[in-house]
């Protein structure tokens, strides 16, 4: 098993084992969310001058919440609204 | 076919609870071994052929084990169900060993992975857990050699299996090792109450929650990339792949270290037991003896009003009314915690929709 495997096995098991009701939220809410969203942008080089802080055993991430967005940019304008093109019967749908 | 070779009655270590009976000094002879590798290997082309390393511990008999896994090998190459063994690692001839894991060294994992082997490995628990009931046969402590070469053997593995007795004074130390076995890279493993144990009313209650918790966790690793298959949760959820039942006697078959033939391994025992004998190597299962142990079995559970477990729990040496008594106690709480495990994951996921 490769090393960043163990690493996200040990992330889970630190949410899995907590026993806790908000971490079990946490855990179904990320991986909900992640099967949702889009493919993650390629990780930022490793000279990033502001990595991310690194995550303690026992933090529990919030859960996210559907709508909970980052508010506009101000004086940003939304782009304009496409209708959805038609299915056809048969038609796959991709992912 | 399905063969169980019990290479030898010797294991080096003496587990309390063992129901393989006393320890001694026989082994399978390689021409025997081969003699059931034929048998097993008799039916139909397309039929899957197992073949299974058990005793005693089988790893004293590293060297008859790897023969016969040469020669098995040999008779599906020669056989054409090669095919899909050389994609990956093959349906057509699927191995296993259950092993102590005191003897395990690096070249004996490569040989084991370079096979496709699924390898099971018995562990209780943690330090003093594991060590109350599977220490050496001198007395001294196998859990730490034991854990160390159980994290060998997930580097080296992909197939790999822990089997966990459960004990009422160690079933409450379960969470903890099943939390370090899932961060090393465990994948699987099935909890196997010791039937013939004392479970009172303080061990069903820790059980209970043992139970509950440990359900939840895997319900919850369902919904993660790194799914946590711990039987029998794991078995009643819609993700896991469906096991096949035993076949006891027909198609599945135990081979004593004299050839005598059994329907499970687990009647093997001393290798005493004429009334639980289904055939030998040369005759291959006698369906008239099959049919008269599946009977006999069928009535003594019925006796208790149960139907439940596996054929063989009700032909084991002890109490067999205890024993189902214990059963039908388990049974019952895989069926509520898992009920609660499954009402409190769908619950999570609906709010996180």
């Amino acid at each position: 098993m490769s090393e960043d495997r163990l690493k996200r096995r040990r992330f889970i098991a630190d949410m899995l084992f907590a026993g806790s009701a908000v971490a079990g939220a946490g855990l179904v809410s990320r991986w909900a969310m992640a099967q949702k969203e889009p493919p993650p942008p390629p990780p930022r080089p490793s000279s990033s001058p502001s990595p991310e802080p690194p995550r303690m055993r026992g933090e529990v991430e919030a859960p996210r919440v559907k709508g909970d967005v980052a508010p506009p940019h101000p004086g940003s304008v939304a782009p304009p609204v496409q209708s959805p093109s038609p299915v056809v019967e048969g038609e796959v749908k991709a992912r | 076919m399905r063969v169980s070779l019990v290479l030898t009655h010797q294991c080096n270590l003496a587990c309390s609870y063992c129901y393989t009976g006393d320890k001694f000094n026989r082994s399978m002879p390689v021409e025997l071994g081969w003699k059931a590798l034929k048998m097993a290997f008799h039916g139909p082309r397309e039929e899957t052929v197992g073949v299974s390393f058990f005793g005693g511990e089988p790893m004293l008999e590293f060297k008859t084990m790897s023969r016969l896994t040469r020669l098995a090998t040999r008779l599906a190459e020669r056989q054409g169900r090669r095919t899909r063994l050389a994609e990956r690692q093959g349906r057509r001839l699927e191995l296993s060993l259950t092993t102590n894991a005191t003897i395990l060294t690096k070249k004996q994992l490569d040989f084991l992975r370079h096979h496709g082997f699924w390898v099971a490995v018995s562990i209780d628990g943690m330090g003093a857990d594991h060590d109350r009931h599977r220490s050496f046969v001198n007395g001294r402590s196998s859990s730490e050699l034991v854990w160390r070469n159980l994290e060998a053997a997930t580097e080296e593995l992909e197939r790999l299996h822990v089997l966990m007795v459960l004990n009422p004074e160690t079933i409450g130390g379960v969470p903890a090792a099943l939390e370090q076995m899932y961060r090393l890279g465990v994948s699987r493993v099935s909890l196997l109450p010791n039937m013939e144990a004392d479970w009172d009313q303080a061990a069903r209650e820790t059980a209970r929650q043992v139970y509950h918790d440990m359900a939840r966790v895997v319900f919850l690793s369902m919904a993660t990339p790194e799914p946590y298959h711990v039987s029998p949760f794991a078995d009643q959820h819609a993700c896991s792949p469906r096991t096949s039942h035993c076949s006891f006697g027909v198609k599945d078959v135990a081979v004593s270290p004299r050839g005598k033939l059994y329907p499970c391994s687990r009647l093997v025992g001393t290798d005493t037991r004429v009334d639980v004998q289904v055939g030998t190597v040369d005759t291959g299962p006698l369906l008239d003896r099959v049919q008269a142990v599946t009977v006999r079995s069928a009535e003594k559970m019925s006796s208790c009003g149960t139907s439940g477990p596996c054929a063989c729990v009700s032909l084991m040496p002890g109490d067999v009314q205890q024993q189902l008594s214990v059963h039908r106690f388990f049974a019952e709480l895989i069926g509520d915690s898992v009920e609660a495990a499954r009402l409190y994951v769908e619950e999570l996921q609906m709010v996180a929709a």
